[in-house]
């Protein structure tokens, strides 16, 4: 591709090979370039079955896989999915509370992360609940995702929880 | 050649990939800047991030704001710098790179379609590398209308073939048509003829009308009619292109770079899967379509008057949800035939593609009325639409608005064989470099000096490169490209309210988390970049008189 002002000027391979014809015979470098353009078009031909086929298989593996509420890369924008009202509930349980302690998660981090953690994103919610567990004397935490269909029905809450690991503070 | 080879490395017309690159790479860049970095804010707050991938998550720190604001402004030098000074695979794949990475290293930023992206840029590395007088066609008038495509390259002209008797077998009919199709050095000879004054003339009248309706659009708004002042607009555009291009055909050589081709393919597949994620109850009863944004109100008039044919809102509700599903399917069709468009024999590539274009418009126009969330989708979509889908004879026409000020640049600033002359290379890459570190002053966002200081250690490494090699007018050019990229990204920040969402959305979280001096300092900030008749002047009174309660904060 060349610039609208015009500067591209790197030789293509063609163009290498043009000062060994002075040198080599002529037959001989023409089965160079047939060699040499047979070799780019398998390795074009590779690029392209491989390219495509992950372009195919990644959306497919949404749906041949277990990820139902991550639908990156699978082209599910503004699925049925993707717009259920959800609301998320952090829970955090410590020895001297009875009573589980709620998190207010977006005076914790940035509110994009509450809506990740709504549409149950794995990645986020295990990396959420570790930085939770941090805390201290925190001993378990808790993620309840509740969630409405586009058709407004209430769906069973999902519930996602962590043991949090004694601290080595508190073992020594 | 295999079935395979035949369809992946079919021949297309050259002025389809050659609009494509630059207009797409252009479209990139501005997201970039006038979109994308009003999210910044984001990034790095509370000390959380998770990557899209493991890891990344493993080999970086949590990534700032600044770093997402410098590797988008690098993106966008670099995305325009090639439109300008031609790309590079290698200009191409960093481009790749640095868009994956700037999408890649938060969950943050979650749009597929920034996914859909990178796949396009990594497409564009295997483009042909065009010239811009391998893509202008000399202006002629056949006095027919469309092009018959060739069953091997050369030119799209060869509509004189008289009718083939009704016994004659479609092969027969196609050998025919290939005898009778001029031969590659015709092409040759065709495109070196110069143009005749009155289709130059012809040429820059259309230019002037299609400029002035894009002009007019970008210049003035009309807020209580947008969709009629937008439909006024496409439709001046439209109707030039097709009067322009109904009677001539298309004289764009052909062209090969497999690039093209699986960028085709792989827009088939997005189609046919997003076709596949409707496919469920909810969507086809119409309850996920109710959910979109302004859907209910974009479409209560149609409820109305469905309502008064006897069509109940559930069953209206029901039909327009299911509809989209074959025609997302259509549309994927229309891009598998279009990669093969130009270069079959039969006419039914061509038609499939010209009616999967209607569709595809339809859809996007429709979803930007629906006033969908999706940043520039649309925007990408119809752009794609317009260089795939047209037939060959439009787009060159179209083309046109680029190509023409392309070469005239080119005869400009052409100097592939001039002298080294250090001196003036120093001094260009002087120039560029100052300009750089001005504009990135100016910017006035975080991260905007180490995408500067980036983009000058690339613009001297390529001139030392050059005065090594002795190519003066190379790194001149490169300097030139990245001056001018420079100073149209500062006019894209500058014009947009891109530092206004950034400083506005950084304080609304900082406030929200307690942090009311840093969001003071932000709102204080944002409010000089606020566009007319918005403000957060009470909002800064708040904070103040927070502080003031409780200084310590």
């Amino acid at each position: 591709m060349t610039g609208l002002l015009g500067c591209d000027r790197t030789p293509n391979v063609r163009g290498w090979l043009e000062p060994l014809t002075f040198r080599s015979s002529l037959s001989k470098i023409a089965g160079m370039q047939v060699d040499l353009e047979a070799r780019r078009r398998r390795l074009a031909n590779g690029f392209i079955a491989l390219f495509l086929g992950l372009q195919v298989a990644v959306p497919l593996s949404y749906y041949l896989g277990d990820r139902s509420d991550d639908e990156r890369f699978s082209w599910r924008m503004f699925s049925s999915v993707r717009l259920r009202d959800c609301r998320v509930q952090v829970n955090e349980f410590t020895e001297r509370d009875a009573q589980p302690r709620p998190v207010a998660i977006e005076r914790d981090v940035h509110v994009a992360w509450l809506r990740l953690l709504e549409r149950m994103r794995g990645a986020v919610v295990d990396k959420y609940l570790q930085r939770r567990c941090e805390r201290e004397a925190i001993q378990r935490v808790e993620l309840v995702r509740s969630c409405r269909d586009t058709e407004g029905r209430a769906l069973p809450p999902l519930t996602r929880s962590l043991e949090c690991p004694p601290r080595a503070e508190a073992r020594l | 050649l295999n079935a395979f080879e035949r369809y992946f490395h079919a021949p297309f017309c050259s002025v389809r990939a050659y609009v494509f690159s630059k207009l797409f790479l252009a479209l990139v860049a501005l997201d970039a800047w006038m979109l994308m970095i009003g999210h910044a804010g984001r990034y790095g707050v509370g000390d959380f991030n998770v990557a899209h991938f493991a890891w990344l998550d493993r080999a970086l720190p949590v990534p700032s704001a600044g770093l997402y604001v410098g590797v988008l402004l690098a993106t966008g030098l670099l995305a325009l710098a090639i439109v300008l000074c031609g790309g590079h695979p290698l200009a191409l794949l960093a481009l790749f790179a640095l868009y994956t990475f700037s999408w890649a290293m938060s969950m943050l930023d979650s749009y597929q379609h920034h996914y859909f992206v990178s796949s396009v840029l990594l497409c564009l590395v295997f483009f042909p590398r065009l010239q811009i007088g391998e893509v202008l066609a000399p202006a002629a008038d056949a006095g027919s209308s469309g092009h018959a495509p060739p069953a091997t390259p050369r030119p799209l002209t060869t509509r004189s073939t008289p009718p083939a008797s009704a016994r004659e077998s479609r092969r027969e009919r196609r050998a025919r048509r290939a005898e009778q199709a001029p031969a590659a050095s015709d092409r040759a000879a065709e495109r070196a003829s110069p143009a005749s004054p009155a289709h130059g003339s012809n040429d820059d009248r259309y230019a002037l009308i299609a400029a002035s309706a894009l002009a007019l659009y970008v210049a003035l708004s009309f807020p209580s009619h947008p969709w009629l002042w937008f439909c006024a607009c496409a439709g001046t555009l439209a109707l030039a292109t097709w009067l322009r291009s109904r009677k001539r055909q298309a004289r764009a050589a052909l062209t090969q770079g497999f690039g093209f081709n699986l960028l085709g393919a792989t827009a088939c597949v997005l189609y046919v899967f997003t076709s596949v994620a409707k496919m469920d109850a909810q969507w086809t009863a119409g309850y996920t379509m109710q959910r979109i944004s302004a859907a209910g109100r974009v479409f209560a008039p149609l409820v109305g008057w469905a309502g008064q044919l006897g069509i109940p809102e559930a069953r209206f509700w029901s039909l327009v949800s299911s509809s989209v599903i074959p025609l997302e399917l259509f549309v994927a069709l229309g891009y598998a035939c279009a990669v093969i468009q130009d270069s079959s024999a039969s006419r039914l590539p061509r038609w499939t593609a010209l009616a999967a274009f209607w569709a595809a418009v339809s859809l996007h126009v429709g979803a930007e009325a629906m006033g969908l969330e999706i940043g520039w989708f649309s925007d990408y979509m119809l752009l794609f639409a317009c260089c795939y889908l047209l037939p060959a004879a439009a787009i060159e026409t179209l083309g046109l608005l680029l190509t023409r000020p392309a070469q005239l640049l080119e005869g400009l600033l052409d100097e592939r064989d001039a002298a080294p002359r250090t001196g003036e290379t120093a001094i260009a890459i002087a120039g560029s470099s100052g300009l750089l570190a001005g504009i990135a002053f100016l910017i006035d966002l975080p991260g905007a000096a180490g995408a500067a200081a980036a983009a000058i250690a690339v613009l001297l490494a390529i001139g030392a490169r050059a005065l090594m090699k002795q190519r003066g007018a190379e790194a001149r050019l490169a300097a030139l490209g990245v001056g001018a990229a420079a100073a149209i990204m500062w006019a894209a920040i500058a014009l947009s309210s891109v530092r206004w969402d950034f400083y506005r959305y950084l304080g609304g979280d900082l406030s929200r988390r307690g942090e009311t001096r840093a969001a003071l300092e932000a709102f204080v900030k944002g409010e000089r970049y606020a566009p007319k008749g918005e403000t957060r002047r009470n909002k800064i009174e708040q904070l103040r008189r927070k502080l003031a309660d409780a200084p310590e904060r």
